[in-house]
């Protein structure tokens, strides 16, 4: 095996489309196949060892097929983008026409098989018949195991996407209950010593020094964004809630809180919850008409790109996009992931994994764009899609731009990748990662 | 017994195709573990689920005759590549033993399929073809098949033909699960018959059944090691009780804790233990004591069978990774 950093110094020019890699993050690992490359990440599909457990979107591969020492299934349905410098060791290579193969897994396109005796017809999905013979078999309803292995497959993508991404009207209760759970499971309940936890979106870090009385300790919180994330929650109150005892303050967001607990006399057991709400503001109605005026901006895309884009919807909520992809691409899914540009972070934040998708005769995406979302004490608001480009053959980036009240330097790009992820598989990625 | 994953590693570099000392422990280990929490099993051993392990793992030719096409050789090589210390290793190789266990059980799953369809293949609407001495072969009465073995892409479309023949779930303890109803492979029969150009033999039969049950049996032992046997001779409201605690205990330990408990409960030495999560012995002391006393809330008011069947749950809980 080679790893790639250490051929190439701390860049990543020894990588290539088709590479089969270990990718680590957070102290875990797994072997991934490089799809498309850019700047800073490769888009790349998760790769298992459990053969047994392919289905048609998959393909068991030889060692002849891959140079790797062992077989294995690459999983052309579980994908997403991942940071350059997570890819470590090369193990294997596929070639082009293995990487064409997976791409067209992807898509939602059958053949119609006869049977020897002319009598029976059944549908499969098209693979490139010289490679047919290594696809797996569809799944047949839901209630099957391989179903089960392809919502943890995708569960386990996730957490080798980087940068992690957050929900799209900032802290959400699934977030909050991160906060607690991280917090319950560092050992704060115990109140007796230092603990810090790393939960999937932040870092908790906090110590107690006990003082003289014996039922109080001075508690010190400190509750980060997680790594690289920066979507603007710093500043956001945090709100403490005890029981067993009793909050003296509290703060904020990336900011080291003192948080003071005194516990109740006698009280044998006493905890402490943290919160961070963080909610979507509803627009006055002003701003909703001043909105129509963005109008012809909003669908001013890149024309060379061969994507249109309309308002479909639009009420006190926000905006419904429809953006039809070029008219000779095939029927297709699209899955966008948002990122927000700022200042601080250039490459941008993955922030919304899904916002929306539909699939048509012609690749469409419905985009739901609130009309702010707040992200810690600093509003953004939604405004025009700026331009659709074709970066690589699955890969399209939608940029969108965004104000903010008081400064109009922020914008907004995401990238939209073909996917044909099974419906409960996305249903999965959404109730993880986002609400509508 | 490897002290940490680099001790593996370097065994494994020395040592080639052949096992090491350190391996052989970890794999032995791997198979009593899984085959102490799987139904008695009066044909498959550990040391048979050792041995064929072992062979999975190491042997570039290893050649798995369930499997279609590609069979799980050198798996050791992938563990190592997306191993992260001693104990990630440990539990990919357990997982690497349940699919083990699956395959040697796959095979007589289809032996008994197989003896159940050419019982069926001696009556209408099949006749036995005259292959003058070579293997016996039927096809459906009205048919008129070529004398050759289907090619691998015939197979793949049969297989995607039959697969929505339903399968069945087999009762805790059967030996030889049935897999489809007498009318359900009937129906399996004509499918196949009809879809191929070729007759059926034995042999094309075992292919098709391989390709669809390769996730079957892997599916079935899951299920049945999620099972714990000591919860056999609770009533239904103490095995619901003690499903309820091992929730309880899972939430209030921290992931590490929970790594610790297992370990422990598969009777590692604290040593080891420290080992294989990479901390000190004096941090995981510190962990035990956490253990200890989530173990004492939840389990000090419960009777000794509800506290034995919960804690043999934990035993089999997937650690986190």
């Amino acid at each position: 095996m080679t790893d790639i950093y250490q051929d190439h110094g701390d860049s990543a020019r020894g990588l290539a489309p088709g590479d089969l890699c270990v990718v680590d993050r957070n102290a875990e690992r797994a072997i991934v196949a490089v799809l498309a490359i850019e700047s800073d990440h490769a888009l790349v599909c998760l790769v298992t060892n459990e053969i047994e457990m392919a289905t048609d979107t998959d393909m068991v591969l030889p060692v002849e097929l891959t140079g790797a020492r062992f077989p294995l299934c690459l999983q052309a349905a579980i994908f997403g983008a991942v940071a350059l410098p997570r890819l470590r060791e090369r193990v294997g290579h596929v070639s082009s026409e293995v990487r064409d193969a997976l791409g067209i897994l992807t898509r939602d396109e059958y053949e119609e098989l006869v049977s020897a005796d002319g009598r029976s017809s059944t549908r499969l999905r098209r693979c490139p018949p010289s490679l047919r013979r290594y696809q797996g078999l569809p799944l047949v309803g839901t209630a099957t195991p391989r179903w089960a292995f392809k919502q943890d497959e995708a569960v386990r993508m996730l957490r080798f996407i980087d940068p992690e991404p957050v929900e799209d009207t900032g802290v959400s209760a699934a977030q909050i209950a991160t906060i607690n759970d991280a917090l319950q499971r560092s050992g704060l309940v115990d109140l007796r010593s230092s603990f810090e936890a790393e939960s999937q979106q932040l870092r908790v870090t906090g110590s107690v020094t006990p003082t003289n009385e014996p039922d109080r300790c001075d508690l010190t919180v400190r509750v980060l964004d997680s790594g690289s994330i920066n979507t603007g929650l710093a500043g956001t109150p945090i709100q403490a809630v005890g029981s067993g005892g009793r909050i003296v303050s509290s703060g904020e967001l990336d900011d080291a809180a003192s948080i003071t607990f005194r516990r109740l006399p006698r009280a044998d057991e006493y905890s402490l919850q943290l919160t961070a709400p963080v909610e979507v503001e509803t627009p006055d109605r002003e701003l909703i008409a001043a909105a129509g005026e963005e109008h012809r901006e909003l669908i001013a895309l890149d024309a060379s790109s061969g994507f249109e884009a309309a308002v479909s919807l639009q009420d006190e909520r926000g905006r419904e996009i429809t953006v039809l992809g070029p008219p000779d691409e095939p029927r297709v899914d699209l899955w966008a992931q948002l990122s927000v540009l700022q200042d601080d972070n250039p490459d941008g934040t993955l922030v919304s994994p899904v916002w929306w998708q539909q699939e048509t005769e012609r690749c469409t995406t419905k985009f739901w764009l609130p009309w702010r979302i707040v992200l810690g004490p600093r509003p953004l608001r939604m405004t025009t899609i700026d331009s659709i480009t074709t970066l690589a053959p699955r890969v399209f980036v939608l940029s969108i731009r965004a104000t903010r009240a008081e400064d109009a330097r922020t914008s907004w790009h995401s990238t939209l990748a073909r996917s044909e992820l099974p419906q409960a598989v996305l249903e999965v990625i959404r109730d993880t990662l986002w609400t509508v | 017994m490897a002290e940490n994953l680099d001790e593996l590693r370097r065994e494994y570099e020395e040592h080639g195709q052949s096992i090491g000392r350190l391996l052989q422990k970890e794999v032995e280990d791997a198979a009593k573990l899984i085959m102490s929490s799987a139904t008695p099993d009066p044909v498959i051993t550990a040391e048979d689920v050792a041995q064929e392990l072992a062979l999975r793992l190491l042997s570039p030719n290893y050649r798995d005759d369930t499997a279609p096409l590609v069979s799980a050789a050198r798996q050791l090589d992938y563990i190592l590549a997306v191993s992260t210390d001693l104990d990630d290793f440990s539990r990919l190789l357990r997982r690497e033993g349940r699919r083990t266990i699956a395959r040697l059980r796959q095979r007589s799953v289809i032996d008994n399929l197989l003896d159940r369809c050419v019982a069926l293949l001696d009556h209408p609407p099949f006749v036995e073809l005259n292959t003058r001495g070579v293997e016996a072969a039927w096809a459906l009465a009205d048919s008129t098949p070529a004398l050759r073995e289907p090619t691998d892409d015939e197979l793949h479309q049969v297989a995607v033909a039959a697969a929505a023949i339903p399968k069945r779930r087999p009762e805790r303890g059967d030996k030889a699960p049935s897999v489809y109803t007498r009318e359900d492979l009937q129906r399996l029969l004509e499918t196949v018959a009809s879809w191929l150009p070729c007759p059926l033999t034995r042999g094309t039969l075992r292919a098709v059944f391989a390709r669809l049950l390769a996730d079957w049996t892997v599916s079935v032992l899951r299920e049945e090691l999620e099972q714990p046997p000591a919860a056999e001779g609770l009533t239904p409201d103490e095995q619901a009780i003690a499903a309820e605690l091992v929730e309880r205990i899972v939430a209030d330990l921290r992931d590490e804790e929970l790594r610790v408990l297992r370990l422990v409960l598969e009777d590692r030495s604290w040593s080891d233990i420290a080992a294989r999560i990479g901390r000190s012995r004096p941090t995981i002391a510190t962990r035990r004591a956490a253990i200890v006393a989530v173990l004492n809330t939840h389990l000090s008011d419960v009777s000794r069978p509800v506290a034995s069947a919960a804690l043999e749950r934990l035993q089999v809980l997937d650690a986190p990774s």
